[in-house]
């Protein structure tokens, strides 16, 4: 039954998006976007000569891009609250959790795509080649590490609703910042990198990191593994925020049938 | 036999986002039970807690104080039963997926409420003939017009076949033949035997399709009657109005028994508001005798209603 929730949930997700989007708009915007962030990271290496920049650059962008698209399922309950239909979601006797995993799963492929598409379209231009077999498999794991802490936001979103996108940001500036995307994580004190690594991203860019520097390693699988680890930490904790925050709803009231 | 729904002393208070206001009462001391098989109405104007008593039965809202059972369920104790024996339906434009199709919606709700897959296909081809969606199934929602739209509502709410059906304000916006269709539809429902609760602020809506109706201004219950009460306040307080009444015309209508007061409005049209039944065609006579030809009669609003019934314990207008 949880599957095929999730499975019609998806449904919804996947014609949401596709209302968002035409292809033009979401090349020529979205896109573009991502990539003039990751040139502009790649830019600075390019600026002090250093090569292993650009890549460091380049990588960290490529993943930090997925995770801000998987993340932002986070303000997704908004979409339920503006259509009226969470009201009825509260009121319907199943968990909310496969609804919002499974029509939110569209953005797993959806980050993992962008990803690649940023790379192929950024790293010819600051001339990093090589072999990138690696990164797919990768940024899955990433995307997957990154769905759980989105779910949480997303679960968050429903007790605090204006709070959803101030969260989202908040959350994935946070991990850009100290998750190893631009510059290393060893240059934050010690403190620092520990919070770290309970985000999603840090441990699935040390693993990538690895897997185009050294191949497929026992270091690299471990670190991706934990990534998953990271991800499947968060689903567990946004499945009892799914239960906390909608019974909070239904105690302060801000679960209305008229938004 | 146990009633349907109950409620006991139910109270709501809602904290105001500035600090310091007093809480703003939204129930208070509501206690009534819905039969089961009756279609229950609950009226009352804009802002009197309709919703709000809605959501609470629906477990969507819990009460401050005061309890709530469905089937026997508390809705605060024992919410997942609660939710597996009732059906919510709300008015407006929205509630639906509109980018989905008809049968889609219905496909995703019937997976939350754990239709089996078996039956899920025949359940949704039988609510959409039922609701006479069937040749637009598979179009988009966002397509539909208000009134499908609304029907498609009522598809949804049965889904799972529940006991009782929650229906809050389903016929708000909709044209008059819409609101017809949308009643049968529901006075169908009841043939069945479910239970309906349904609220509305339409005095005729409420005396058309319930077997009682509760009264309910400012979060206080006022008086649970029959439709046929209604319809004789609704009767009692009718107003006629009448075009080209010349002033002479107007001082001997507001001399006859029954006439509580005369007004004329804007526009020059002659208000005559009557106190008690059967006025209104000696009205129309004298009326017609004194060569007026435009005239017809109007159904008093709610508000004039609470406040000719129940005075200063009803709406202050």
């Amino acid at each position: 039954m949880t599957i095929r929730i999730a499975a019609n949930a998806a449904r919804v997700g996947y014609r949401e998006t596709r209302s968002q989007y035409t292809w033009r708009s979401w090349l020529f915007g979205w896109v573009l976007r991502l990539v003039a962030q990751t040139l502009f990271f790649a830019a600075m290496g390019i600026l002090v000569g250093s090569d292993d920049l650009i890549e460091f650059a380049l990588i960290g962008n490529v993943a930090a891009g997925v995770t801000l698209m998987v993340l932002g399922i986070g303000p997704d309950t908004a979409w339920e609250r503006s259509q009226g239909t969470l009201p009825l979601l509260i009121a319907a006797p199943r968990s909310l959790l496969p609804v919002f995993a499974g029509r939110n799963v569209f953005h797993l492929v959806q980050g993992v795509g962008e990803g690649l598409v940023i790379f192929v379209l950024v790293a010819p231009w600051v001339g990093v080649e090589g072999n990138y077999l690696w990164l797919p498999p990768a940024l899955m794991a990433i995307a997957l590490g990154s769905y759980g802490l989105g779910l949480f936001i997303a679960a968050f979103a429903i007790r605090k609703p204006r709070w959803g996108n101030t969260i989202y940001n908040l959350v994935y500036w946070t991990t850009v910042a100290i998750g190893g995307v631009n510059v290393s994580r060893t240059v934050f004190p010690h403190w620092v990198q520990q919070v770290g690594s309970f985000l999603p991203l840090v441990h699935g860019l040390t693993g990538l990191r690895e897997l185009l520097s050294n191949g497929f390693t026992g270091a690299a699988v471990g670190q991706l593994g934990l990534e998953l680890a990271v991800g499947a930490a968060w689903f567990t904790v946004a499945l009892a925020g799914f239960a906390l925050f909608s019974q909070g709803g239904r105690k302060d009231g801000t679960i209305d049938l008229v938004e | 036999m146990q009633s349907a729904v109950t409620t006991t002393a139910l109270r709501r208070e809602f904290k105001p986002r500035k600090r310091g206001l007093d809480p703003i009462t939204a129930l208070d001391d509501v206690s009534l039970a819905v039969e089961p098989g009756e279609i229950h109405g609950l009226l009352g104007p804009n802002g009197a807690g309709k919703t709000t008593l809605v959501k609470i039965l629906s477990t969507i809202l819990t009460p401050t104080s005061g309890t709530a059972t469905v089937l026997g369920h508390d809705v605060v104790e024992d919410p997942g039963a609660v939710r597996r024996v009732i059906g919510l339906v709300f008015g407006g434009d929205r509630g639906l997926y509109t980018l989905l199709s008809a049968r889609h919606n219905l496909e995703y709700w019937a997976a939350l409420y754990g239709v089996p897959s078996r039956d899920t296909g025949s359940r949704i081809d039988a609510l959409l003939a039922r609701v006479g969606l069937t040749r637009r199934a598979d179009d988009r929602v966002e397509t539909y017009s208000r009134g499908m739209r609304q029907r498609l509502h009522l598809a949804r709410g049965l889904i799972s076949d529940p006991e009782v059906l929650f229906l809050d304000e389903p016929t708000v916006g909709l044209d008059p033949v819409a609101s017809l269709e949308f009643r049968q539809l529901v006075m169908t429902l009841r043939e069945e035997g479910k239970t309906i609760f349904l609220t509305t602020h339409d005095m005729g809506e409420a005396e058309a399709i319930c077997d009682r109706v509760s009264l309910i201004d400012r979060g206080a219950l006022l008086a649970t009657e029959g439709p046929e009460t209604l319809g004789r306040w609704i009767t009692a307080y009718e107003r006629v109005e009448a075009r080209g009444v010349t002033d002479d015309a107007a001082t001997m209508v507001s001399g006859l028994p029954g006439v509580m007061s005369t007004q004329r409005l804007p526009d020059g049209t002659l208000r005559i508001e009557t106190a008690v039944t059967g006025v209104v065609r000696p009205i129309m006579e004298a009326l017609l005798a004194a060569g007026v030809t435009e005239l017809g009669t109007r159904p008093p609003s709610l508000e004039e209603v609470y406040l000719r019934v129940f005075g200063d314990r009803g709406l202050q207008v």
